[in-house]
Formats: structure tokens, sequence, C-alpha cells
């Protein structure tokens, strides 16, 4: 099926990131490297706050990592739009200014998480739940053996934390009885098993510890709130109950 | 050669759709098209390109109908023509001829609309939005739904943003676990 751009005339803005010159090759990483996947680059920069992870990286024993996917959803693909250029053009200077080292993953690693995710649940068939965007990130993960993915995806994240708690959801809103493949759903708990998912919310928090709001002088508190509220309304799976939670930290 | 059950099963909901979105376009109920596009959209899993492609096609028509600039005769008897086509195809099982009919006429409303928008983001690419935000509210992973529907990924999050999917369903880790989770990056 065709699909047609909605802008007859396509300004040319930005061109791509060529990873193919970048990529930097099999290296070894602190476990405490933090995986990003496209989902929480996007909103980071879509409210300004991408120096909040720049100043977090200059703290980490780590790396933030990334993988081409990422690259191609965040950088590459929008860099084309002119509505989503300048924030692709913003990602892609900090890869360039080396804020983060480019990763490849395993292809049977990535079979292997696609397979466990889209076949965990079924009713007359399995239920087709993960594609290749975070399956590539999870990859990435586990066969660099790093614990930290940042990630604002809902799904992918329930799948890793409550995936039951996910079902549940799922009958409810289809209005169908799911049933677990016990053999799936164990080997994605097993791939899974000490992966922990931040939120783009979270880097802010440790990012406003370390004083990225002093800026704001005596509004320091209300800034860093209201900027909490900025990243959910573009798309970080955090409820309003938890923001007021971390903005009391 | 029998068909399977499941298979007479999506075949009856494919024509039930399309004869759904024809009777209500024709009787100009905007809010049955609205309910035919939720209806469709739990069907995705069954056939993904045939009733999200049913689930924008009703979305769209609901838009038609409530603009008068879109409302002309011409862009109303091209939508009737197809539509009675695609019930046809859809009563004789050719779900392949019912998938370029609707491709047909979603082409042509794009090609009306560039005539006739207003915003940036045309009628087609809001209504591929719209049904991504709802199947990732549903479930569905973002690069899932972004998939089957074409929708752009900051679109999906911008608007999903807006809602209160993450406020219904989504607590799991209790934020200062998640905080004490995160700050292990750094120490």
């Amino acid at each position: 099926m065709q699909r047609k751009s909605s802008n007859k005339i396509q300004p040319k803005i930005g061109s791509e990131f060529n990873y193919d010159t970048e990529y930097i090759g099999k290296k070894k990483f602190d476990p405490r490297s933090v995986v990003c996947d496209a989902s929480s680059l996007i909103a980071l920069t879509d409210t300004g706050l991408l120096g909040a992870l720049v100043m977090i990286e200059s703290k980490m024993k780590g790396n933030l990592l990334i993988t081409k996917g990422v690259i191609d959803e965040s950088v590459n693909t929008p860099i084309k739009r002119p509505e989503y250029a300048f924030s692709a053009i913003r990602i892609k200077r900090a890869l360039k200014s080396g804020l983060f080292e480019i990763i490849d993953y395993d292809l049977n690693t990535y079979d292997r998480i696609l397979r466990a995710t889209n076949n965990m649940f079924y009713t007359d068939r399995p239920f087709h739940l993960v594609n290749h965007g975070e399956a590539e990130m999870l990859a990435a993960a586990l066969d660099n053996r790093i614990n930290y993915v940042l990630m604002d995806e809902r799904t992918t994240r329930m799948l890793i934390e409550s995936p039951l708690e996910l079902k549940k959801h799922l009958e409810n809103e289809f209005r169908i009885r799911i049933n677990v493949n016990q053999e799936f759903f164990d080997d994605f708990k097993r791939l899974t098993d000490g992966i922990k998912v931040i939120r783009s919310t979270e880097i802010l928090a440790i990012a406003k510890e370390h004083g990225y709001f002093h800026k704001f002088q005596d509004m320091e508190r209300e800034a860093y709130k209201a900027a909490l509220y900025a990243l959910k309304f573009n798309g970080c799976s955090i409820s309003y109950e938890e923001i007021e939670e971390l903005a009391k930290q | 050669m029998a068909k399977d059950v499941n298979e007479k099963k999506s075949d009856n909901k494919t024509i039930e759709c399309i004869i759904n979105i024809r009777t209500a376009f024709q009787k100009y109920e905007i809010k049955d098209l609205r309910d035919i596009t939720k209806q469709c959209e739990k069907y995705v899993l069954v056939d993904e390109q045939l009733f999200f492609h049913s689930a924008l096609l009703a979305y769209i028509l609901s838009k038609i109908l409530q603009k008068s600039r879109y409302r002309t005769p011409d862009l109303y008897q091209k939508v009737i023509i197809k539509l009675n086509e695609g019930v046809e195809f859809a009563k004789k099982s050719d779900e392949i001829s019912l998938l370029r009919t609707i491709d047909d006429l979603l082409t042509y409303i794009t090609d009306f609309d560039e005539h006739n928008k207003r915003y940036i983001i045309g009628l087609i690419e809001k209504g591929r939005t719209k049904i991504a935000a709802s199947l990732y509210a549903q479930g569905l992973s973002l690069s899932r739904v972004i998939s089957i529907t074409g929708a752009q990924k900051q679109e999906v999050l911008n608007y999903s943003g807006k809602t209160v999917m993450s406020d219904r369903v989504g607590k799991t880790i209790g934020a200062k676990e998640r905080l004490k989770n995160a700050k292990e990056i750094i120490e």
C-alpha cells in the first residue's frame, strides 16, 4: 500500500547520520552503561532537555549506547521532515560530539527476543506485541551485558517489569481471554532478568540533584516539576502520581 | 477447500465492517463511523492491513462529514461508488481487491485534501496517528503500532503524552525504587 506524504514539496533540511563511517566496532562497556531507546531521546530533545542527559553522561561510570536502528528512528527518518528536523539535528549533533557510542547485537538474540515477546501471549493465534525497534534495543543490551535501558515506551517496560499486568490490560482492551505460553514467557523472563528500565524523567531527577536547574534560581523547583510534566506530555509513560513523587525528591 | 472457522469469522467481520461504513456514511452518522473505527481497531490483530485500513477509512469519512469544505457532490459520489465496490469485494472474500479499493479511496481523499487543507499534517496522517495512539494505549508497543499504521513516532508520542494512558495502566515499580535504580549508573 503506497503511503503518500502529506506535503507535496519536501524541503531538504538535513542529511542522514552515516553510522557506517562512525561505527566503533566491538568494545567492552561498563555494565553501568545505558542503552538508549528512541522514545526517550525524542522526548528529551523535543522538550529542550537533552542537556540533562549530557550532564548525566559526564558523571556516568559507563557510556550512553545507541543502536543503528535508534539512529534511524531518531535522526535519519525524522530529519527529512521539516516539522521534526530540528529535533533530529540536535540528536545528530550529540552523536557527532561523541555523546553516544554505537553498539551492535547478535541477530540470534534479536530473533529470540522477538520470538519470546510475540508468542508469550496468545488467543487463537499469537499476540504480536513488539517489533524491531524494541527488540533491537534489548538485544543490544543483552549482547553487550548492559543492565540499564533508557526507554519511555510503556509496553516493553511492562513486559520486562510486569508482564501479567500487561496481559490483564490487553484482555480488558480487546475483550478476549489471553493464554500464556509458559515456555516463551519464562524465556523472556530469563533473558531480561536484571535489566533495569530508566525513563527520561529519572534522568531529569538525577540531573536536578546535580544542579541542572540551578540556573532557574528561585524558580528551581517549579522549573523541575514543569520539566517533568513536559516529558510526560511528550510521551514519557509516567503517571501524574509518579511525577508528584519525583517532584518531592 | 473448506475455509477454517477463523477465516470465515474474519470474512464475516470484514463484510459487516464495510457495509456498516457505507451505511453510516450514507446516513451522515458521524458517531457511528467513530464507533466503527474503534471496532476495527479491536480486530487489527486478526487481520492487520484490512482492519487498520478500514479503521482509517471510517475515521477519515467521519472527519469528511464534519467539515463543510469536504462536502462536495464529486467527493461524496466517489466515496459511495468506492464503498459499493468494496462491499462487493468483501462479499466475494476478495481481500486484495477490497484493500486496493480502500487505498484508491484514501488516495483520492489525500489529493482532495492537498487542495483544501488547513494544517501541515493532512487528514490521512492525522488518522494514522490517532489509530496508532489508540493501539499503543491498548497495549501494543510503539514500534509495532508504527509498523501497522505508518504513523510518525514523534506524532504518536506527542499525542499519547496528552492522554491518560500512563495513569490508567503502567505503574509497575514505585518512583523511589526506579530512581534508586537509575542512580546506580553514576555511583
